[in-house]
């Protein structure tokens, strides 16, 4: 079944709202939905693949959650003064993101030497693009579900060893 | 793939490799599924680091370097201490090691400094047995009064010692008793191990400093009295003991027995086997000048030749513990002259009691009254000691203080240190019957000037108590 725009932006709305209000607030988590949708509706009309358009509603998300949780640091959540006044900052220019993000880099690089070879393996294969199938020839593996699996398990013990998130 | 393994994909997501099929089934389902939406938020984060050129490089350039190293030489052993288990080993081993270092260490100090601590014993004034050896084995020959200043081997007596140098009295040669041990013999004089007296000897120094400003009070020494062949200052010949001095005119505590071993006279067994005396210090003059004030009377700086104890127990016949006292007044000119009791006490502050022994001994001297009770004379309360050492060979003057009242001076001898007594003990002291006494006074027919008496105690064991009571009436 195709699903159209619409579709797909009433189903992301609800699939956003959910995880906002599991980490935020309530009103608070509405507004980051509203927030989301509205970016894909102005900035990007043009994107109506379901491929396409749910990967750009996880980046928005992201950055929209992002914007929230710092603005809920530096003012503090019981801060009533409105938000929309605030311009959202470049991420790319902050040095405190550039840090976090050089942290992360560091912490993933620590975690990438503890895997097993297998792991290492696979993940190597990844980083240089190889999709599943391909990965499954080198690894001389007869079951695309092995690889699945492997990189299930991998992922769960690289996720283990960054301290159970990403960030 | 089930919809409920689509979480398998969620890794391809994230690297951006999966196939356009994939990434149709894993969005649908995303939009389907909360829990897997949400994962796919989450891996979001992973997904925009890994949309970095520079940081996937890095991944990668580190992924190759491990996939490399299997290939290559074998991991370097310090790798396994990278794992918590072998680090907690390698930690643990590494304490081990140091703590059996440090005891080890420790062990060899405590080795090393045992001797120090044995030297630090042994400085103690503990007993040695007195040396049968001839007087050039065991002391020096130079007289002491002029020998440089002794090396001193304890620094703990070399303190003691030194800060005892400015209460030097009269009688310069007799000094405070540093290392005396002040409780260390009852009464009765308790037997000191052989071994203790063994290690007395050691470290004992051989030499003892000359006491500039010291009242030697080598009364009988000075040019005041005529030098006779028989004086006490005179070293004996070797055929002293064949000498017979005057008959002594006053007799031991009246022991029968006693008197029939008069034939032994004290006064000869003092100088039988003499080592210690010194040569020139016969007919020498008083190194005070005539000015000079008398001290109060105090124990003076002791520093006992423990080397002449250098024999061992049982090794030689012990020479018989003697005691030789009498009272001596100084003359103007910084003499001194040897007279009677009543004499050296009307004197006032230039009468004294004389004392001389002929081994080193620890000396003790109690002071009894018929109204008061007993008081430990000398050395005095303020000395901090029951006892003190006095070399053997010197005599050695203590300065009397004016008295009113007939009084009674108990002087115990011994080898080994004196403690303190009570009243009752002090009251209790007898002469032993196996002790000889003999006085010497001027009018003996031999013509001798001295005056003094010499008190012989012929048990040879080291621990003898010598007891000698000197009645003074004022």
């Amino acid at each position: 079944m195709t699903m159209d725009r619409e579709q797909i932006l009433g189903a992301l709305r609800e699939r956003i709202l959910t995880l906002a209000t599991s980490r935020l607030s309530r009103e608070p988590a509405e507004d980051l939905t509203q927030d989301v949708l509205v970016v894909l509706e102005e900035k990007y009309p043009h994107v109506h693949d379901l491929t396409e358009l749910v990967p750009l509603a996880f980046q928005v998300l992201r950055f929209k959650m992002l914007d929230a949780y710092r603005k809920s640091v530096r003012r503090s959540e019981y801060n009533q003064a409105s938000i929309d006044s605030m311009p959202l900052a470049d991420s790319s220019g902050d040095p405190a993101t550039l840090l976090e993000r050089k942290e992360t880099v560091e912490r993933l690089l620590v975690a990438m030497r503890r895997l097993g070879d297998r792991c290492r393996e696979l993940f190597k294969w990844k980083l240089e693009g190889k999709t599943f199938p391909e990965i499954q020839k080198l690894m001389g593996q007869t079951s695309i579900n092995t690889i699945y699996t492997w990189d299930l398990r991998c992922r769960k013990q690289l996720l283990g060893l960054m301290g159970g998130s990403w960030e | 793939m089930p919809e409920h393994e689509l979480e398998k994909l969620l890794g391809g997501f994230a690297a951006d490799t999966l196939t356009p099929e994939e990434r149709d089934r894993l969005f649908t389902a995303a939009l389907h599924d909360q829990e897997l939406f949400n994962a796919l938020a989450d891996e979001q984060a992973l997904k925009e680091l890994l949309a970095d050129p520079a940081v996937r490089g890095r991944l990668l350039d580190q992924l190759h370097q491990a996939a490399a190293a299997p290939a290559g030489p074998p991991r370097s052993w310090l790798d396994g201490f990278k794992q918590p288990a072998r680090l907690a080993l390698a930690g643990g081993l590494a304490a081990a090691v140091a703590a059996i270092v440090l005891g080890t260490k420790l062990y060899q100090d405590s080795l090393r400094q045992s001797p120090q601590q044995a030297a630090t014993e042994e400085s103690a004034p503990a007993f040695t047995p007195p040396s049968s050896d001839p007087p050039s084995a065991a002391i020096p020959a130079a007289p002491l009064r002029d020998e440089a200043p002794e090396p001193i081997a304890n620094e703990h007596r070399r303190s003691s010692t030194e800060s005892n140098t400015g209460e030097a009295l009269q009688g310069g040669q007799m000094k405070r008793e540093t290392s005396a041990s002040p409780n260390t013999e009852p009464q009765s004089s308790p037997p000191m191990a052989p071994e203790s007296a063994g290690r007395s000897s050691r470290d004992k120094p051989e030499h003892e400093p000359a006491q500039p400003g010291l009242d030697r009070d080598k009364a009988e020494e000075t040019p005041a009295v005529p030098a006779q062949p028989t004086r006490p200052e005179t070293p004996e010949p070797p055929a002293v003991p064949a000498h017979r001095p005057p008959a002594p005119r006053a007799q031991s505590a009246g022991s029968a027995a006693m008197a029939a071993a008069q034939r032994e006279s004290a006064r000869a067994l003092f100088y039988a086997t003499e080592p210690e005396r010194s040569e020139q210090a016969v007919g020498a003059r008083e190194e005070r000048g005539p000015g000079s004030q008398p001290e109060a009377r105090q124990p003076l700086r002791a520093e006992p030749k423990m080397r002449r104890f250098s024999a061992t127990p049982g090794s030689a016949p012990v020479k018989p513990l003697g005691l030789r006292y009498g009272f001596a007044i100084r003359a103007a000119d910084g003499t001194a002259r040897e007279t009677d009791a009543a004499t050296a006490l009307k004197s006032g502050d230039q009468g004294r009691l004389t004392i001389e022994v002929n081994q080193d001994a620890f000396l003790q001297i109690w002071k009894t009254t018929d109204s008061s009770a007993p008081e430990l004379w000398f050395p005095t309360e303020d000395a901090g000691q029951t006892s003190v050492t006095v070399p053997g060979g010197r005599r050695q003057g203590i300065p009397f203080s004016q008295e009113q009242q007939p009084f009674t001076l108990v002087v115990r001898l011994s080898r080994v240190p004196l403690g303190t007594l009570t009243e009752q003990e002090v009251a209790a002291l007898a002469v032993p019957s196996n002790q000889l006494e003999e006085t010497v006074t001027p009018d003996q027919p031999a013509g001798s000037q001295e005056q003094a008496t010499y008190v012989i105690n012929k048990n040879s064991s080291p621990t003898v108590q010598l007891i000698a009571k000197i009645a003074v009436a004022p």
